[in-house]
């Protein structure tokens, strides 16, 4: 079984989202709606991956833990932020980011589906229950990225 | 001045009893105040109702040479029974003061000067017309109030949908009724609250969370005074983290942390599941979503709750059995729900304890997600704020054909693809300079908005060019490039519709001062100058009278739940409001909605497909499929999540803000009218007893409260208030302080609910510290309500 390579791609998928959550909420703390559903989503993150460490043995997968806020990083974004809030350009600026993200957000879903699918194969009533629970939270990320899309695009590449 | 029988009823807000019990009609009782020396024999009576509340008490119009003397409740009202509260009985006066815009103003030099209406026009419609050219629809934005009247807002739908052709269109109602709207779609289809007033009369038990009925709406009060001197009075819960005169007549008060109504509201389904109080058969029959709500308030036994809402589980467990225990309930949410953190999801719960008790769409028995503001429900079913014209869907296609027909334009040109953008968005836009026309109607952002420094940093901009129409000139006006004066309530026709769906008619009793026009006469003007055209090339708006305009409104609801076809000015001249749906099937209008237990949840009914609660990600039309609720409501389920500015090291206390029964809203009205002035005269800043010892503030003293965004001064007033939190009422701009700041919006937070877009006005950290000393002056807060001083309060702490 490589049950193991699933867990730590899941790891690795929610450890770099969280990482652009925070310098999308950073760069973009101008708009308070992302900053804050950025860094909550952010935060929760690492409760995504801890609802994987009671398999992490039993499976022989290596624990890799989400940071929590970088200040290097989140220092960075914050001054480009800062910078940009009255700017016009800050919309397209932000349009890009959720671009990425939502590529990001679909890779951190894809990586619990993959999971939760070799899961149900070995019969892991326990994996499949932390696992299904791990989906939901991966589906409502990519969701509202869309919707901000959604509410961004046309102001951003329609007006002025 | 009389107002019969009493002192003016200042001091005596709720006036004298007239108990009644369960069932029983309310007594009627009929208040009334004249301008001194004014002979009733002399006065025409013109029908109307009270603008000062959600309430939207029958009242008639006193007048005597073409001037407003005074107010007489109708005595045939179905709100109010004749009652009228003080803002009603003395508001009227503002519509008298001397300092009325009579005549348009436009920015010459840097100054606002008199100017006229051509000029004025001519100028809004030229920089129109250049932005449009510019920068399209998109750099166009329009923000309205909960103030002016079905038709003024219908009109203004149809200009800045169809004519315009952008979503920047949004009114003051996100600040007051969002989440009220919000809630009601995400668990039954559609706004409109479902209950009736006189489900007050029916009870047995009220469940009032975040909302402070004694102050908000004084005669609705009344009437649940009434109740509770009556014969078999209900038994009341009370949320609320001050100790209002609601919550001293509570069984169980809740004096929660703010910010924490969801994990108390979880507890309390919590138990209502482990105990088995819930009605199986309706919750199978007529919910979908129990088993995840299950899932969910698991998580929430009334020790865990307790421990983040700063109560004890006992009150928890007692409060849910009270509300378990209940055969007729009625709730209400208001601000303390609305302005908080997880406001919609909380609001929300309120619904799902009715559902969970089958306690909807029969007598006795209905939540309410209260409206703040008079007409709030019209700017709602009209489109003027964040929905759609006649609750309609903007994700549904069908809806938007609907819309397209009725206004004869291509449906392309209505702005469809995402949501109607929310204020702080479109101030947003025009903080970036992609904004850079904002017409401001009814409203005051300028104090009323979040962080207010920033709002007017971004209103003076070169590049944002801002019309203001408004009665006064406010704090707002005085950043505008072109005022326009507007006809107030009395001095122009319409309907509005309160909180039960009341539809109520003001007849126009006065001529407006100078050239003051009302709002709806300078849309069309607006639009005739624009040329707005349909897809024939006719002129866009077809209407030139309120009533012309009130009829093709009554077309739009056609079929719809906000079904208004049965009703004409005729049928509401001389009665006592009546309720929509009124139609073939209800010609005298329907008392409660869902009687039969069907809700408007399918899928070409509902007004929206739903959204995410955690992040506001909306649902799109697969999703709702997949959730196929076909008529049942929805059961939804919400964590607690962790507040966006948790008080802590620097900013210690939580800021709470809110309203003081003397005024309304940033007292353009009210602080022109001397009684309520004189009754309410300066902002105060209300401590608990312990933490102004703590800061070494007694009663009086000037404090300074700070927060990360800014800082003012008040008068300490020690209350029965939450320790840890502070209040300060929002109602005091700069105007009359000698532009001093003294904004409760100088503190808040800009931050907003995911659902809703209702700013959290009730959620700001801040640290507090000590100015002066009084040298033993009270502070200017009133003493006959919540901000009664602290006496009282250790008295009833003690004795419990």
């Amino acid at each position: 079984m490589k049950i193991a390579r699933a867990i730590e791609d899941v790891e690795h998928a929610e450890a770099d989202l969280a990482d652009e959550l925070r310098r999308l909420g950073e760069r973009h703390a101008a708009e308070a709606d992302v900053y804050h559903t950025a860094h909550r989503l952010a935060q929760r993150c690492t409760t995504q991956v801890e609802r994987l460490a009671p398999f992490l043995e039993p499976y022989g997968a290596h624990g890799r833990k989400v940071n929590g806020e970088t200040p290097r990083l989140v220092e960075r974004a914050r001054r480009l932020g800062s910078m940009l809030g009255k700017h016009d350009v800050s919309a397209l600026l932000l349009l890009q980011d959720l671009e990425s993200i939502y590529l990001s957000a679909h890779r951190a879903e894809l990586a619990w589906t993959v999971l939760l699918q070799a899961a149900r194969a070995a019969r892991d009533s326990a994996l499949i229950e932390a696992t299904t629970a791990g989906c939901e939270e991966a589906e409502r990320r990519w969701k509202w990225v869309r919707t901000r899309v959604k509410q961004t695009a046309p102001q951003t590449l329609v007006a002025g | 001045v009389s107002a019969r029988g009493l002192d003016g009823r200042i001091a005596d807000i709720w006036g004298a009893r007239t108990p009644f019990g369960p069932g029983e009609s309310w007594p009627v009782r009929v208040d009334q105040r004249l301008e001194s020396g004014v002979d009733e024999r002399d006065i025409q009576w013109v029908q109307s109702a009270c603008v000062l509340c959600s309430n939207d008490c029958g009242l008639d119009i006193a007048v005597k040479d073409g001037r407003i003397v005074g107010v007489r409740g109708r005595h045939e009202d179905r709100v109010n029974h004749g009652r009228l509260g003080p803002k009603g009985l003395h508001g009227w006066q503002a519509n008298n003061a001397p300092d009325r815009l009579t005549t348009p103003l436009v920015r010459r030099n840097g100054r606002l000067e008199a100017a006229t209406w051509d000029e004025a026009l001519d100028l809004v419609v030229e920089r129109s017309r250049a932005v449009l050219d510019e920068a399209g629809p998109l750099a166009m934005g329009f923000y309205n109030s909960g103030q002016l009247f079905l038709e003024d807002y219908y009109t203004l739908a149809l200009v800045v949908r169809a004519g315009i052709g952008t979503p920047h269109l949004d009114g003051n109602t996100r600040l007051c009724t969002a989440t009220a709207d919000a809630a009601l779609k995400e668990s039954f289809g559609v706004d409109g609250d479902p209950g009736s007033i006189r489900d007050f009369d029916l009870c047995d038990t009220m469940f009032l969370v975040g909302h402070n009925v004694a102050e908000t709406q004084t005669v609705l009060w009344m009437r649940i005074l009434d109740r509770l001197g009556g014969s078999s009075p209900p038994t009341l819960v009370v949320v609320d983290p001050r100790i209002t005169k609601v919550a001293e007549r509570a069984a169980v008060h809740l004096r929660i942390k703010s910010g924490t109504n969801l994990p108390l509201l979880n507890a309390i389904q919590h138990e209502l599941l482990a105990n088995g109080r819930i009605d199986e058969s309706f919750v199978q029959n007529h919910t979908v979503g129990l088993e995840k709500l299950r899932k969910t308030v698991e998580a929430y036994p009334p020790e865990r709750a307790a421990e983040i809402c700063g109560v004890s589980a006992d009150e928890i467990r007692e409060a849910a059995r009270i509300i378990g225990d209940a055969e007729r309930l009625v709730s209400t949410c208001l601000q303390g729900v609305y302005q908080s953190h997880q406001a919609t999801a909380s609001a929300v719960q309120v619904n799902n304890i009715h559902l969970l008790r089958g306690m909807i769409g029969k007598p006795g028995c209905a939540p309410f997600q209260m409206n703040g503001q008079p007409t709030a429900q019209n700017t709602r079913e009209t489109g003027a704020n964040g929905d759609f014209p006649g609750v309609r869907n903007w994700q549904n296609e069908k809806h938007v054909q609907e819309l397209a027909r009725l206004w004869n334009v291509d449906p392309l040109q209505i702005p469809s693809w995402s949501p109607p953008t929310d204020v702080m968005q479109i101030v947003r836009h025009a903080e970036t300079g992609s904004l850079r026309f904002l017409w401001v109607i009814g409203t005051n952002p300028a104090v009323s908005l979040p962080n207010v420094e920033r709002i007017r940093s971004i209103l003076r901009q070169e590049r944002l060019f801002v019309v203001v129409s408004d009665a006064f000139l406010n704090e707002t006006g005085e950043l505008a490039d072109v005022v326009l004066p507007t006809a107030m309530w009395g001095e122009k026709a319409g309907v509005y519709t309160n909180w039960d769906r009341t539809v109520h008619l003001s007849e126009k009793a006065v001529e407006p001062p100078g050239d003051a026009r009302p709002d709806l006469d300078i849309f069309l003007d607006y639009a005739r100058r624009l040329e707005l055209r349909d897809a024939d090339g006719n002129p866009l708006v077809k209407w030139t009278t309120a009533e012309e305009c009130f009829a093709a409104f009554r077309e739009l609801t056609r079929g719809r739940p906000v079904d208004y076809t049965g009703l004409t000015y005729e049928k509401l001249r001389g009665s006592g409001g009546i309720q929509w749906p009124c139609n073939e099937q209800h010609p005298s209008g329907a008392e409660r909605l869902y009687t039969d237990h069907v809700f408007s949840t399918a899928i070409d009914e509902c007004e929206d497909y739903g959204h995410d609660f955690l992040t506001g990600a909306a649902l799109e039309r697969k999703d709702y499929a997949a959730l196929n609720p076909a008529g049942r409501a929805i059961l939804h389920g919400a964590e607690y999540v962790q507040p966006a500015e948790p008080p802590g090291e620097g900013y210690p206390m939580q800021l709470t803000t809110g309203r003081t029964v003397y005024h309304w809203h940033t007292r353009t009205k009210t602080g022109r009218v001397p009684e309520l002035n004189a009754a309410a005269p300066d902002v105060w800043v209300e401590l608990a007893p312990d933490d102004a010892a703590a800061l070494d503030v007694g009663e009086g003293d000037l404090v300074r409260v700070e927060s990360p965004r800014g800082a003012i001064e008040g008068n300490a007033r020690l209350s029965g208030i939450r320790p840890g939190v502070v209040f300060v009422p929002f109602h005091y701009g700069s105007w009359g302080a000698d532009g001093e700041r003294r904004a409760a919006n100088e503190l808040t937070i800009v931050a907003w609910d995911p659902i809703s877009k209702q700013p959290l006005l009730k959620a700001a950290a801040v640290r507090v510290s000590k100015v002066a000393s009084s040298r033993g002056e009270p502070a200017p807060a009133p003493t006959t309500t919540a901000s009664e001083p602290v006496p009282a309060a250790v008295g009833r702490e003690g004795a419990r």
